[in-house]
Parts: structure tokens; sequence; C-alpha cells
């Protein structure tokens, strides 16, 4: 430009000669306005810890024990958790590094493994699993009927637990899993809707959404995983090997462990602790705003016939895995070459309960 | 004229609302919400402070890489409309990543910047950006050479030419990619949010757990209607600053 | 004194020779029209003068200076479709050319306003281009060309796309404006009658590759009223004019 006469405001907007200045200035603005350094006042080490994006009732104690309990102990200031849409995900990441612990599921942890990931699964998000298959019982009896009719189950993703858990339910009752139409559908209040609709035959939901659900008309419960394999072991605290080098991270491992265990220990002996973080940390506004009526049963049903919240993590052994690492194989999960001894990792949690007393 | 067109407007979703709120009584609130129960929702979920805190959260990180995104994609636009050169070499990666979507880009970008301000800014940016860019290049590519001419033949400079012919040429057309542009980086900014669950996009995952439809649907109407407002704000601005476009626009 | 001269100017677009040693002369306050069938080279030869196209070889000398090739100095273009710039008001496009040229806001303005009035467009400053008609937008436009002072007007036939009545009446304002200004013109056209009630000269162009059939000077005294184009002699011309067009293009 050659004339720097007087430009008019409208001048200015016309060339668009001011946009780089106002955008410069408008991003600037808004950088140092927004929550940029929210941790900063903090003391102690934060932790990244990616966890499943929905927080049901079996999950509670696990965001408890990490956005409450974790920040209890010397050394360690409230971790920083990150809620994954993907199952997958969460392990991947910490497989790259970008993550220091996972609260992962068994099937995408133990795939990995056997790709030949450096994973340790070092605890129990929770013991067993929440999820059971519901149906319409005034269409759907049995798994043998979905089979016949080559009906369609809805899944969070083809290969996860629950995916894993129903392939071994129909090889268990003698049914080519072949004969069922499996389908992706991530969220759970999704699944649901589809099976009001009638577009799918069965599908997986926690029993706190089975519960609701049967609010609404003739849904049952078709299968639930612990009385077909006793303890469906379903997610797991892992890590890599490589990251448990270090004796700063072998202690974050165990507080992380010590802060889910008093979690664990909290919710199974009080119900009104239990209660108050569902109203914490539950995604579900329903589940939030449950009264006793809905949730106590559900409390019941996870510590007593599931035992979520084991006090010791007693069923994170090799042993247990290994029972359920056959279904994995024959659903084709797993090739089932893994030497879970060098996977399993319970020298944290042993040191955690040694600690906790 | 313009009473009638409005009417007819009105009665328009009026007719939508009724079918809408027919349709849901029907199937129930877990399939379809109706549009009072909606309404209810928005009203429970205006109330909630949560709900403000991630309005905001996303609407300024959104902001961030908007802004950055006109700021280089217009100014790149522009240069490859009129550079050869430019085009040359930024052409084949504009033509590829513009068929990106932010659902593909979202897990490796939580891989690389983690999953704070830079990652969303950099999401927003790279769905943003490349929709300007190409529409910069189109807008700038068909400016009038006879208008250029014009200029030329009153001797005007490069400098000249490009002040007073190139950059008011292309001035709709920014503001219209201004416009589109902001649609998309909301879009992507969601999107983005619901792998992460953070902010907006956390609570439509959550409304997705509920049972019934209302409260995600009152999450939407919300986007809905910040989008409508954006939209509808960006195009003022665009009248004020370009008296002659909207004066054109507005007699045809 | 001002003076054109255009000499031995040759062009070709690619290996199809449109100009072959076009010379020509314009003396101060003459108005001189290049006829010839559509696409023969004319309005080429007129941006070549205007400089926005090269030519391949010759010059230009405009008041004694080579302005081979360079735009700007002393020429006013007029365009065919006006070609207005829509984001101007009609006050700011003709004040344009000034605008270039370093000249300041109020003092462009009030000349721009001068010549807008000028050319009858008094109460429309503040118009868009697209809310004037073709006649007032090609007013703008000339109003455009003269706002420069320029001493050679360039014309690229200015009134082609209008309707007959205003075409008409615009050749009326024209005459009017420039007996006013009296300046070098040259004008393209492929209206016979146009270059007859127009200029004092015309060169009557062959088909491609251009060169000049005929050089007619126009008998008429000025000013020219509409009556002449009823008068023995303008009918005769007008219709040897034609036949020579025709001839050389069935030829």
């Amino acid at each position: 430009m050659t004339t720097f006469e007087p430009l008019s405001r409208r001048d200015l907007l016309r060339a668009g000669a001011g946009t780089g200045l106002m955008i410069g200035m408008g991003a600037t603005g808004l950088i140092t306005l927004g929550p940029v350094a929210e941790a900063v006042a903090e003391t102690g080490r934060v932790l990244k810890v990616n966890t499943l994006a929905a927080t049901a009732a079996i999950n509670v104690p696990m965001q408890a024990a990490l956005k409450a309990e974790l920040a209890r102990i010397a050394g360690f200031a409230a971790p920083e958790v990150r809620p994954t849409a993907k199952i997958p995900q969460i392990a991947s990441e910490v497989i790259a590094g970008a993550a220091d612990l996972g609260d992962a599921d068994v099937a995408s942890s133990l795939a990995a493994a056997e790709a030949g990931a450096d994973i340790k699964i070092i605890g129990l998000s929770y013991n067993n699993t929440s999820q059971v298959v519901v149906v319409n019982a005034d269409k759907t009896k049995s798994l043998e009927g979905i089979a016949q009719e080559g009906g369609t189950i809805a899944v969070n993703s083809i290969g996860d637990f629950m995916y894993v858990m129903l392939i071994g339910a129909l090889i268990k009752r003698q049914i080519d899993p072949k004969k069922v139409n499996f389908i992706e559908m991530g969220s759970s209040g999704d699944r649901a809707r589809a099976l009001m609709a009638g577009r799918v035959d069965a599908v997986p939901m926690h029993i706190e959404q089975a519960a609701e659900l049967a609010t609404k008309g003739n849904y049952q419960i078709l299968v639930r995983p612990w009385e077909e394999f006793g303890n469906w072991l379903s997610a797991v605290v892992m890590t890599t090997g490589k990251w448990l080098e270090p004796d700063a991270n072998k202690t974050a491992a165990v507080a992380v462990l010590k802060a889910v265990l008093t979690s664990f220990r909290k919710a199974n002996g009080d119900y009104g602790w239990y209660k108050e973080q569902v109203g914490l940390y539950a995604s579900s506004k329903s589940l939030k705003e449950a009264d006793d009526a809905f949730l106590k049963p559900v409390w019941q049903t996870l510590t007593t016939d599931i035992k979520a919240f084991p006090a010791d993590m007693q069923t994170m052994t090799p042993d247990e895995f290994a029972k359920v690492l056959p279904v994995y194989k024959e659903a084709g999960a797993l090739k089932g070459t893994l030497k879970l001894d060098g996977i399993i990792d319970r020298t944290y949690v042993d040191q955690a309960v040694k600690e906790l007393g | 004229m313009k009473l009638r067109s409005r009417l007819t407007n009105l009665l328009g979703i009026a007719l939508m609302l009724l079918l809408w709120q027919l349709a849901g009584q029907n199937l129930g609130d877990a399939l379809l919400a109706t549009p009072v129960e909606a309404a209810r929702a928005l009203v429970a979920t205006l109330r909630e402070p949560g709900f403000w805190a991630a309005l905001w959260q996303m609407m300024w990180q959104m902001t961030i890489g908007y802004l950055l995104a006109l700021g280089i994609g217009v100014p790149l636009g522009i240069a490859m409309g009129r550079v050869p050169v430019v085009d040359a070499i930024v052409k084949p990666w504009a033509s590829m990543f513009i068929v990106v979507s932010a659902a593909a880009v979202v897990p490796l970008f939580i891989i690389l910047m983690g999953r704070g301000l830079l990652f969303s800014t950099a999401i927003v940016f790279v769905v943003t950006v490349w929709y300007v860019v190409v529409s910069v290049t189109e807008a700038a590519r068909a400016v009038s050479p006879k208008l250029i001419d014009v200029a030329r033949s009153f001797a005007a400079s490069d400098a000249q030419r490009f002040r007073h012919v190139i950059l008011p040429a292309l001035h709709p057309y920014v503001m219209i990619a201004a416009r589109v542009g902001f649609v998309h980086a909301l879009r992507a900014m969601v999107t983005a949010e619901m792998f992460i669950s953070a902010g907006y996009g956390g609570l439509l995952n959550n409304a997705g757990l509920d049972l019934s439809t209302a409260p995600l649907f009152a999450l939407i109407v919300m986007l809905m209607v910040i989008s409508l407002s954006a939209t509808t704000l960006l195009r003022w601005a665009a009248d004020r600053a370009a008296p002659w476009y909207a004066s054109r626009t507005r007699d045809r | 004194m001002t003076h054109l001269s255009v000499s031995n100017v040759c062009k070709s677009f690619g290996s199809v020779p449109v100009l072959v040693d076009q010379s020509l002369d314009v003396e101060e306050g003459e108005f001189v029209a290049l006829l010839g069938p559509s696409g023969c080279g004319k309005s080429t030869l007129l941006q070549i003068i205007n400089g926005l196209v090269p030519a391949d070889r010759g010059t230009i000398l405009l008041d004694g200076k080579d302005i081979t090739g360079r735009t700007g100095a002393g020429r006013g273009m007029v365009f065919q479709g006006a070609d207005l710039f829509p984001w101007r008001t009609a006050l700011e496009n003709v004040a344009f050319g000034l605008e270039v040229m370093g000249v300041g806001k109020a003092e462009r303005l009030e000349q721009a306003r001068h010549y807008l009035h000028l050319v009858g467009l008094r109460g429309f400053e503040e118009a868009w281009p697209h809310q004037l008609s073709g006649g007032m937008q090609q007013r703008v436009g000339i109003a455009r060309a003269f706002c420069i002072r320029p001493s050679l007007l360039l014309m690229d036939e200015p009134f082609g796309a209008l309707d007959v009545q205003t075409r008409d009446i615009l050749q009326d304002e024209l005459v009017r404006i420039w007996e006013a200004e009296r300046k070098m013109v040259l004008f393209v056209t492929h209206g016979i009658e146009e270059a007859l009630y127009l200029a004092d000269r015309i060169l009557v162009f062959s088909k491609r590759p251009a060169h000049v059939l005929r050089e007619i000077v126009v008998p008429f005294e000025r000013p020219r009223r509409e009556e002449m184009k009823l008068d023995s002699t303008f009918l005769e011309l007008r219709r040897e004019i034609s036949d020579l067009l025709r001839h050389d293009i069935h030829a």
C-alpha cells in the first residue's frame, strides 16, 4: 500500500487489513482468560490416568479413588483423569507413553500384550463385571431363540469383554456364534433405545440400567456373566513394564492402588459413602439422582453377588485370569499364547495392602 | 410480502413441532422425547452451573482454533488463488486434508498432544483451515480479470490492485467462509470433546446414557441455537462491513 | 500541442497474426473512430495503446513521450461493459483514478462529483453500481475516464451492450461532454452510423489481420444534430462503408 491517508473504520474492515491484528489480539485474550493453568497451585505429582468416559455404578469407587483418595496420599496431587470414549484407545495411549496408567478392559490389554506390547496388569478397576445381557422377554426367551431367528445383539465394540463373554455363553450352549449378528453401538443408552425400538434382540448393559429399563416394559436379564463363568474379570489397572522401571513410578503405582483399595473398602462397608460418591461421579443424571429404593439393591448386587470391590483385590491372580483365557481363545479374541505370570503383577497390590494394613 | 414469508416460516415450524410432538407421544421419551419434554429438559439444563462451565470451555477453546484457521487460511487461500507456485505446493495437501473428518484424526491427535488446549485447538484448526483455504482459493482465482484490467489501465500498482480490487472482491467470500467455517469448527470441537468426554461433548455423552432422550435433545437444541446465533452475528457483521454486497443480495 | 503517434505495431496471438504493421496518428482534439467487423483486432490495437496488452513490435508516442507497454500516463479508458467496481459507490468509482494517483480524499471526491454531475448523475453519488441501469453505469464509466483529465480518451465499444434508445442518448451526451472538454478520442465500434455521427475521421478496418481499408474524413459540421442522420451525404457514406465491409468479408 502506497498511500497511508486516514483510513475509515469501514475501509479497514473492507480491506481486511485489520483482520490479522484482530485475530491475534482475540486469540491472546482468550488464552489468558481461559483456565489454562488450573492445577498450578496443587503440590505433588500429577499422574495421567486414562479411564472410561462413562462412569456406571460399578466404576464409581475407582473414580472416587482417583479424584479424591489419591490426593490424600503424601506426594500426590489429584491426577489428570482422562475420560476416553473408545475403550481400546485407553490402552493404546498408555502403550504410546501418552498416559501413565490406564483403567482399561481385559480384552484390549491382553490383546495388546499378545501383539507384543510390554503390558503389565497391576490391579483391578473393579472385580467381575456389572454388565448383563437384557432382552425384551415378550419377544425373546433365550440365546437359542436369538440364534434360531438369526437375531442381532448390539455390543460396545466387537472384541470387547462383553462380546467375548457372549460368544463364550453361546458356545457353552452349543450354539454356533455365526448364527447371531453382532453390531457395534457405543453408548449403553443407545443400546437400550435400540432394544426398546425392537431393532436388536439383546444388549449388554449395567445392572442399574437394566433395573431402570425394567420399569419401561417386560425387559429381563437373560445372561449374568458371573453365573456363566464365575468371576468375569473385565477392567484392570494397567501400564507398561518400562514405565514401572523408575522407583518413583513404582511408588506411584502403589499409591494409586492404595487409593483404589481404600475406595473399595469404603464402598463395601458403607452404603452412605457409596451413595454420596455416586452423586458426585456417576455420569448418568438418573443414576446420580437415584433414591435408596433404586440404589440400595444395586449396591447390594455389586457388593455381594458380583463382589465388585474385593478388599485386597484377592482375585487379581494369574490363575483367575487363566480361567477366562479359554473363552477369549474360543471367541478368537486371543491366540492363547500369553504367559500370564509375566503380565499379571501383584507386587504393587501386595505392597499397597501391606501399607494399608 | 416479508410478513407473509415470515408467517409461512412460523407455520412450517409449528407444523414440524406438532408432528414431532405426536411422534414423540407415540414412541415414548426413551426413543423420541416430545418438544414439550425437550423444552422442560432445556430449562433444567440451563439451570445447571456445570452446563455453563462446559459451554464456556467449549466456546473459548473452539474460538482459538477457529480464529487461527481464519488467520492462516484466508491469507493462504488468497496466495494460492493468485500465485501459481503457492498453489502448486499447497494444493495437494489441501485436497488431501479437506476430506479428513475430525473423528478420523482425534485418536492420533490425543496420543500426540494429550487432551488439553493444544489438542482441541489443533483439531478445530485442521478441520476448519482447509475448508477456509479451499473456498478462499476458489474466490481469489475467480476475481474478475476485467476489474483488474480496469485498475491496471488506471496505472494501479500491484499493491494498489491487491488493496482496491482483490481484497474487496474477496470480502463476501471470506465472510461466507467464516460463516461455514464456524459450523465446521463447532462440529469438530464437539466431536473432539465427545472422544475425551470433556466439556460440552462430555455432557452429550452423559445425556446419551439416560433412558430419556429429552436431556440429549435439549443439548442438541442448544448447539443449534449457538450455531444459528453465531452465523447470524457473522452475517450481520459482514453486512455492516460490506454494505454494497448486503444491498445487492437484499435487492435480489 | 498534444498528439498520438502509433507506428508499426505488430501483434500475434500464438501463430495467428492480429495486427501487422499498424500505424496511425491522432491530432489534438480529434475524434477518431476505429470501425470494423467484430474480432478484427481493432480492440487489441486499443488495448495496446492503453498498455494493457504488450505489442510484439512497434512504438506508441503520446505527446512525444514513449508510452509503449505502460498504462496510465494521460490515457483514460472506457470499457465495454462499464466494468465498475461493485464495492464502490458511483462517486468512489469516478474518483478511483485519482485515488490511485495519490490525490487526497477531499480533492478527489470534489473532482469526481464534478464529473458525475457532468454526465447527468447528480443525486446518484452514493448509489451502488448494481442499483444503476446499464446506461447510468456507462455514464459513471465515462466520468471515471474523464476524471483523471487524460489527453487521450480510449473507448472500447462503450455503447455496444446498450439498447438503441439509451445508446442514442449517450452518444449525444458524449458529444456534449467532449465538446466542452476537447481531447483526443479513439473510439472502437462496429456501428457505421455511430462512427459517422461521432467521429471527425473514421478508419475502416478489414477482417483479421486488421489493416485500414479506407480512411474517411467525416464532412459534417459540429455541433452535430440528430437530423444529420437523414442527410443524403450521411446515407451515401453509410452505404459506401457498408459495401466496403461486406465486400471485404466475402473477399
